[in-house]
């Protein structure tokens, strides 16, 4: 059995284990992290690549390093998780109700939560492409999961929609594992991406990255067969008369990433217009011992800041439960 | 007289880099640090690259982990992802393993090791 913990954090991610760790550090015992997936370390599973932790370790670490190394903390620490645990509901009294693989039904009251629920990637409704919708349109972080996880390739030949780093790494993930990647289409003027994921991803494979460009159509009736590319004005609207046809198997879609705040919201926390959650500068939402960290509050493009506030979370949780507020 | 324009990708900052190779001289400028200048002088020369990617793992070591995800101990050299992708695609991992330990040692004599960079 799960005796009530004073402090519950919703999600065991980078943002969620660093706020563990620093709550513990400032002299909360009784914590305890919540979990959907099997495994600690949210998408860091899936990011193989290097690039992480040159700010919090100076080293360039792969994701599942990175992860391991807090997952490591959290364990020698005695920090109580449970994976396989999704969160149902938060209510504006911070009662949360979960269900656990181990424990079943679960009904906690803690004296304050931190809400470190990540992102989610913007999917094929989001973003309305005219055409038929045939298998072979997927998020670049679902490529991500199928190649590094899974082990299957989506496809042979592929245009990647959205310039966003997810979508740049999973260019040359798919080049290095044999297939062609046809080119990287950004609506935008300029990429969203990381320099150096342009440079490594992109121009070391001769990928061409078509700016001002967008995706028109898709074909196909049962796989992908074809998608209709066209260049945008300045309005970002499409150039029909220019529009050509790209002969494909597979559509990526790197097209943003949106905070995962609905728990929060339904409980009637704030968020803002990009979906994260509104937080003060002691990152507490406006529901009193709710506090938020990571991409839950605002998407950012380096794990080693994520960390960071998971951090600071952390400690404005501990000196208000500490605080008896 | 050869002249390049680099984006550096030691750090995330990016700096835009230009560097000029004459002979055997090589002047970079733009560059905000050492590595950066480094960097640039090895990319007029032999470019490299970090290779991460994944191996496959034998059913009866992991149920749970159907790959194991590797990466190169070093940047390798640029012009051997591809053959080094080979390589890596014929490996099965049979046993445990440890963050760090050697999976492949000296991949086609780069003397640089594949690496496990996660347990099992």
């Amino acid at each position: 059995m799960i005796s009530n913990p004073d402090l519950v954090i919703v999600g065991g991610g980078s943002a969620g284990m660093a706020a563990a760790l620093e709550a513990k550090k400032r002299g909360i015992e009784n914590i305890l992290i919540l979990e959907t997936d099997p495994y600690l370390g949210g998408v860091l599973r899936q990011c193989i690549h290097t690039g992480f932790g040159l700010r919090t370790f100076s080293e360039d670490l792969s994701g599942p390093e990175y992860a391991a190394r807090y997952i490591e903390r959290i364990e020698s620490e005695g920090i109580r998780y449970l994976l396989n645990t999704p969160v149902l509901e938060v209510r504006p009294d911070l009662t949360v109700i979960a269900i656990s693989k181990e424990e079943g039904y679960l009904e906690l009251h803690p004296k304050a939560s931190i809400a470190a629920t990540g992102c989610r990637e913007r999917g094929a409704g989001t973003i309305a492409i005219p055409g038929t919708r045939p298998a072979g349109v997927l998020t670049a972080g679902t490529a991500q999961r199928y190649v590094n996880i899974e082990g299957y390739r989506p496809g042979k030949r592929v245009v990647i929609l959205g310039s966003g780093d997810i979508g740049l790494i999973m260019a040359r993930r798919l080049t290095l594992e044999g297939a062609k990647v046809l080119c990287v289409a950004e609506l935008m003027p300029k990429s969203g991406g990381l320099k150096r994921n342009i440079v490594q991803c992109l121009e070391d494979f001769d990928i061409p990255l078509l700016l001002s460009t967008t995706v028109v159509e898709i074909h196909g009736k049962d796989r992908v067969t074809a998608v209709t590319l066209a260049s945008v004005d300045e309005n970002r609207t499409p150039i029909l008369e220019k529009a050509w046809r790209v002969e494909c198997d597979t559509l990526l879609l790197s097209v943003g990433l949106v905070p995962e705040t609905e728990l929060f919201s339904d409980a009637g926390a704030a968020v803002e217009r990009g979906n994260g959650l509104t937080v003060d500068d002691h990152l507490m939402s406006t529901i009193p011992g709710l506090f938020g960290c990571g991409n839950a509050v605002k998407v950012h493009d380096l794990v080693d800041n994520v960390s960071l506030q998971g951090e600071k979370a952390g400690g404005f949780a501990a000196e208000y439960i500490l605080g008896g507020k | 007289m050869e002249t390049k324009h680099i984006t550096c990708t030691v750090c995330p900052r990016g700096c835009a880099i230009t560097a000029t190779k004459d002979g055997d001289v090589i002047t970079v400028e733009g560059a905000s640090c050492d590595r950066g200048r480094a960097y640039a002088k090895e990319e007029m020369t032999c470019p490299k690259r970090m290779l991460t990617t994944t191996c496959k793992v034998s059913p009866a070591l992991s149920e749970k982990m159907k790959l194991l995800p590797v990466r190169s101990a070093a940047p390798v050299p640029k012009a051997l992802l591809f053959d080094i992708m080979e390589v890596c695609r014929e490996v099965t991992v049979e046993k445990k393993v440890s963050i760090g330990d050697t999976v492949i040692p000296n991949v086609l004599d780069t003397g640089v090791d594949i690496i496990a960079a996660a347990a099992l």
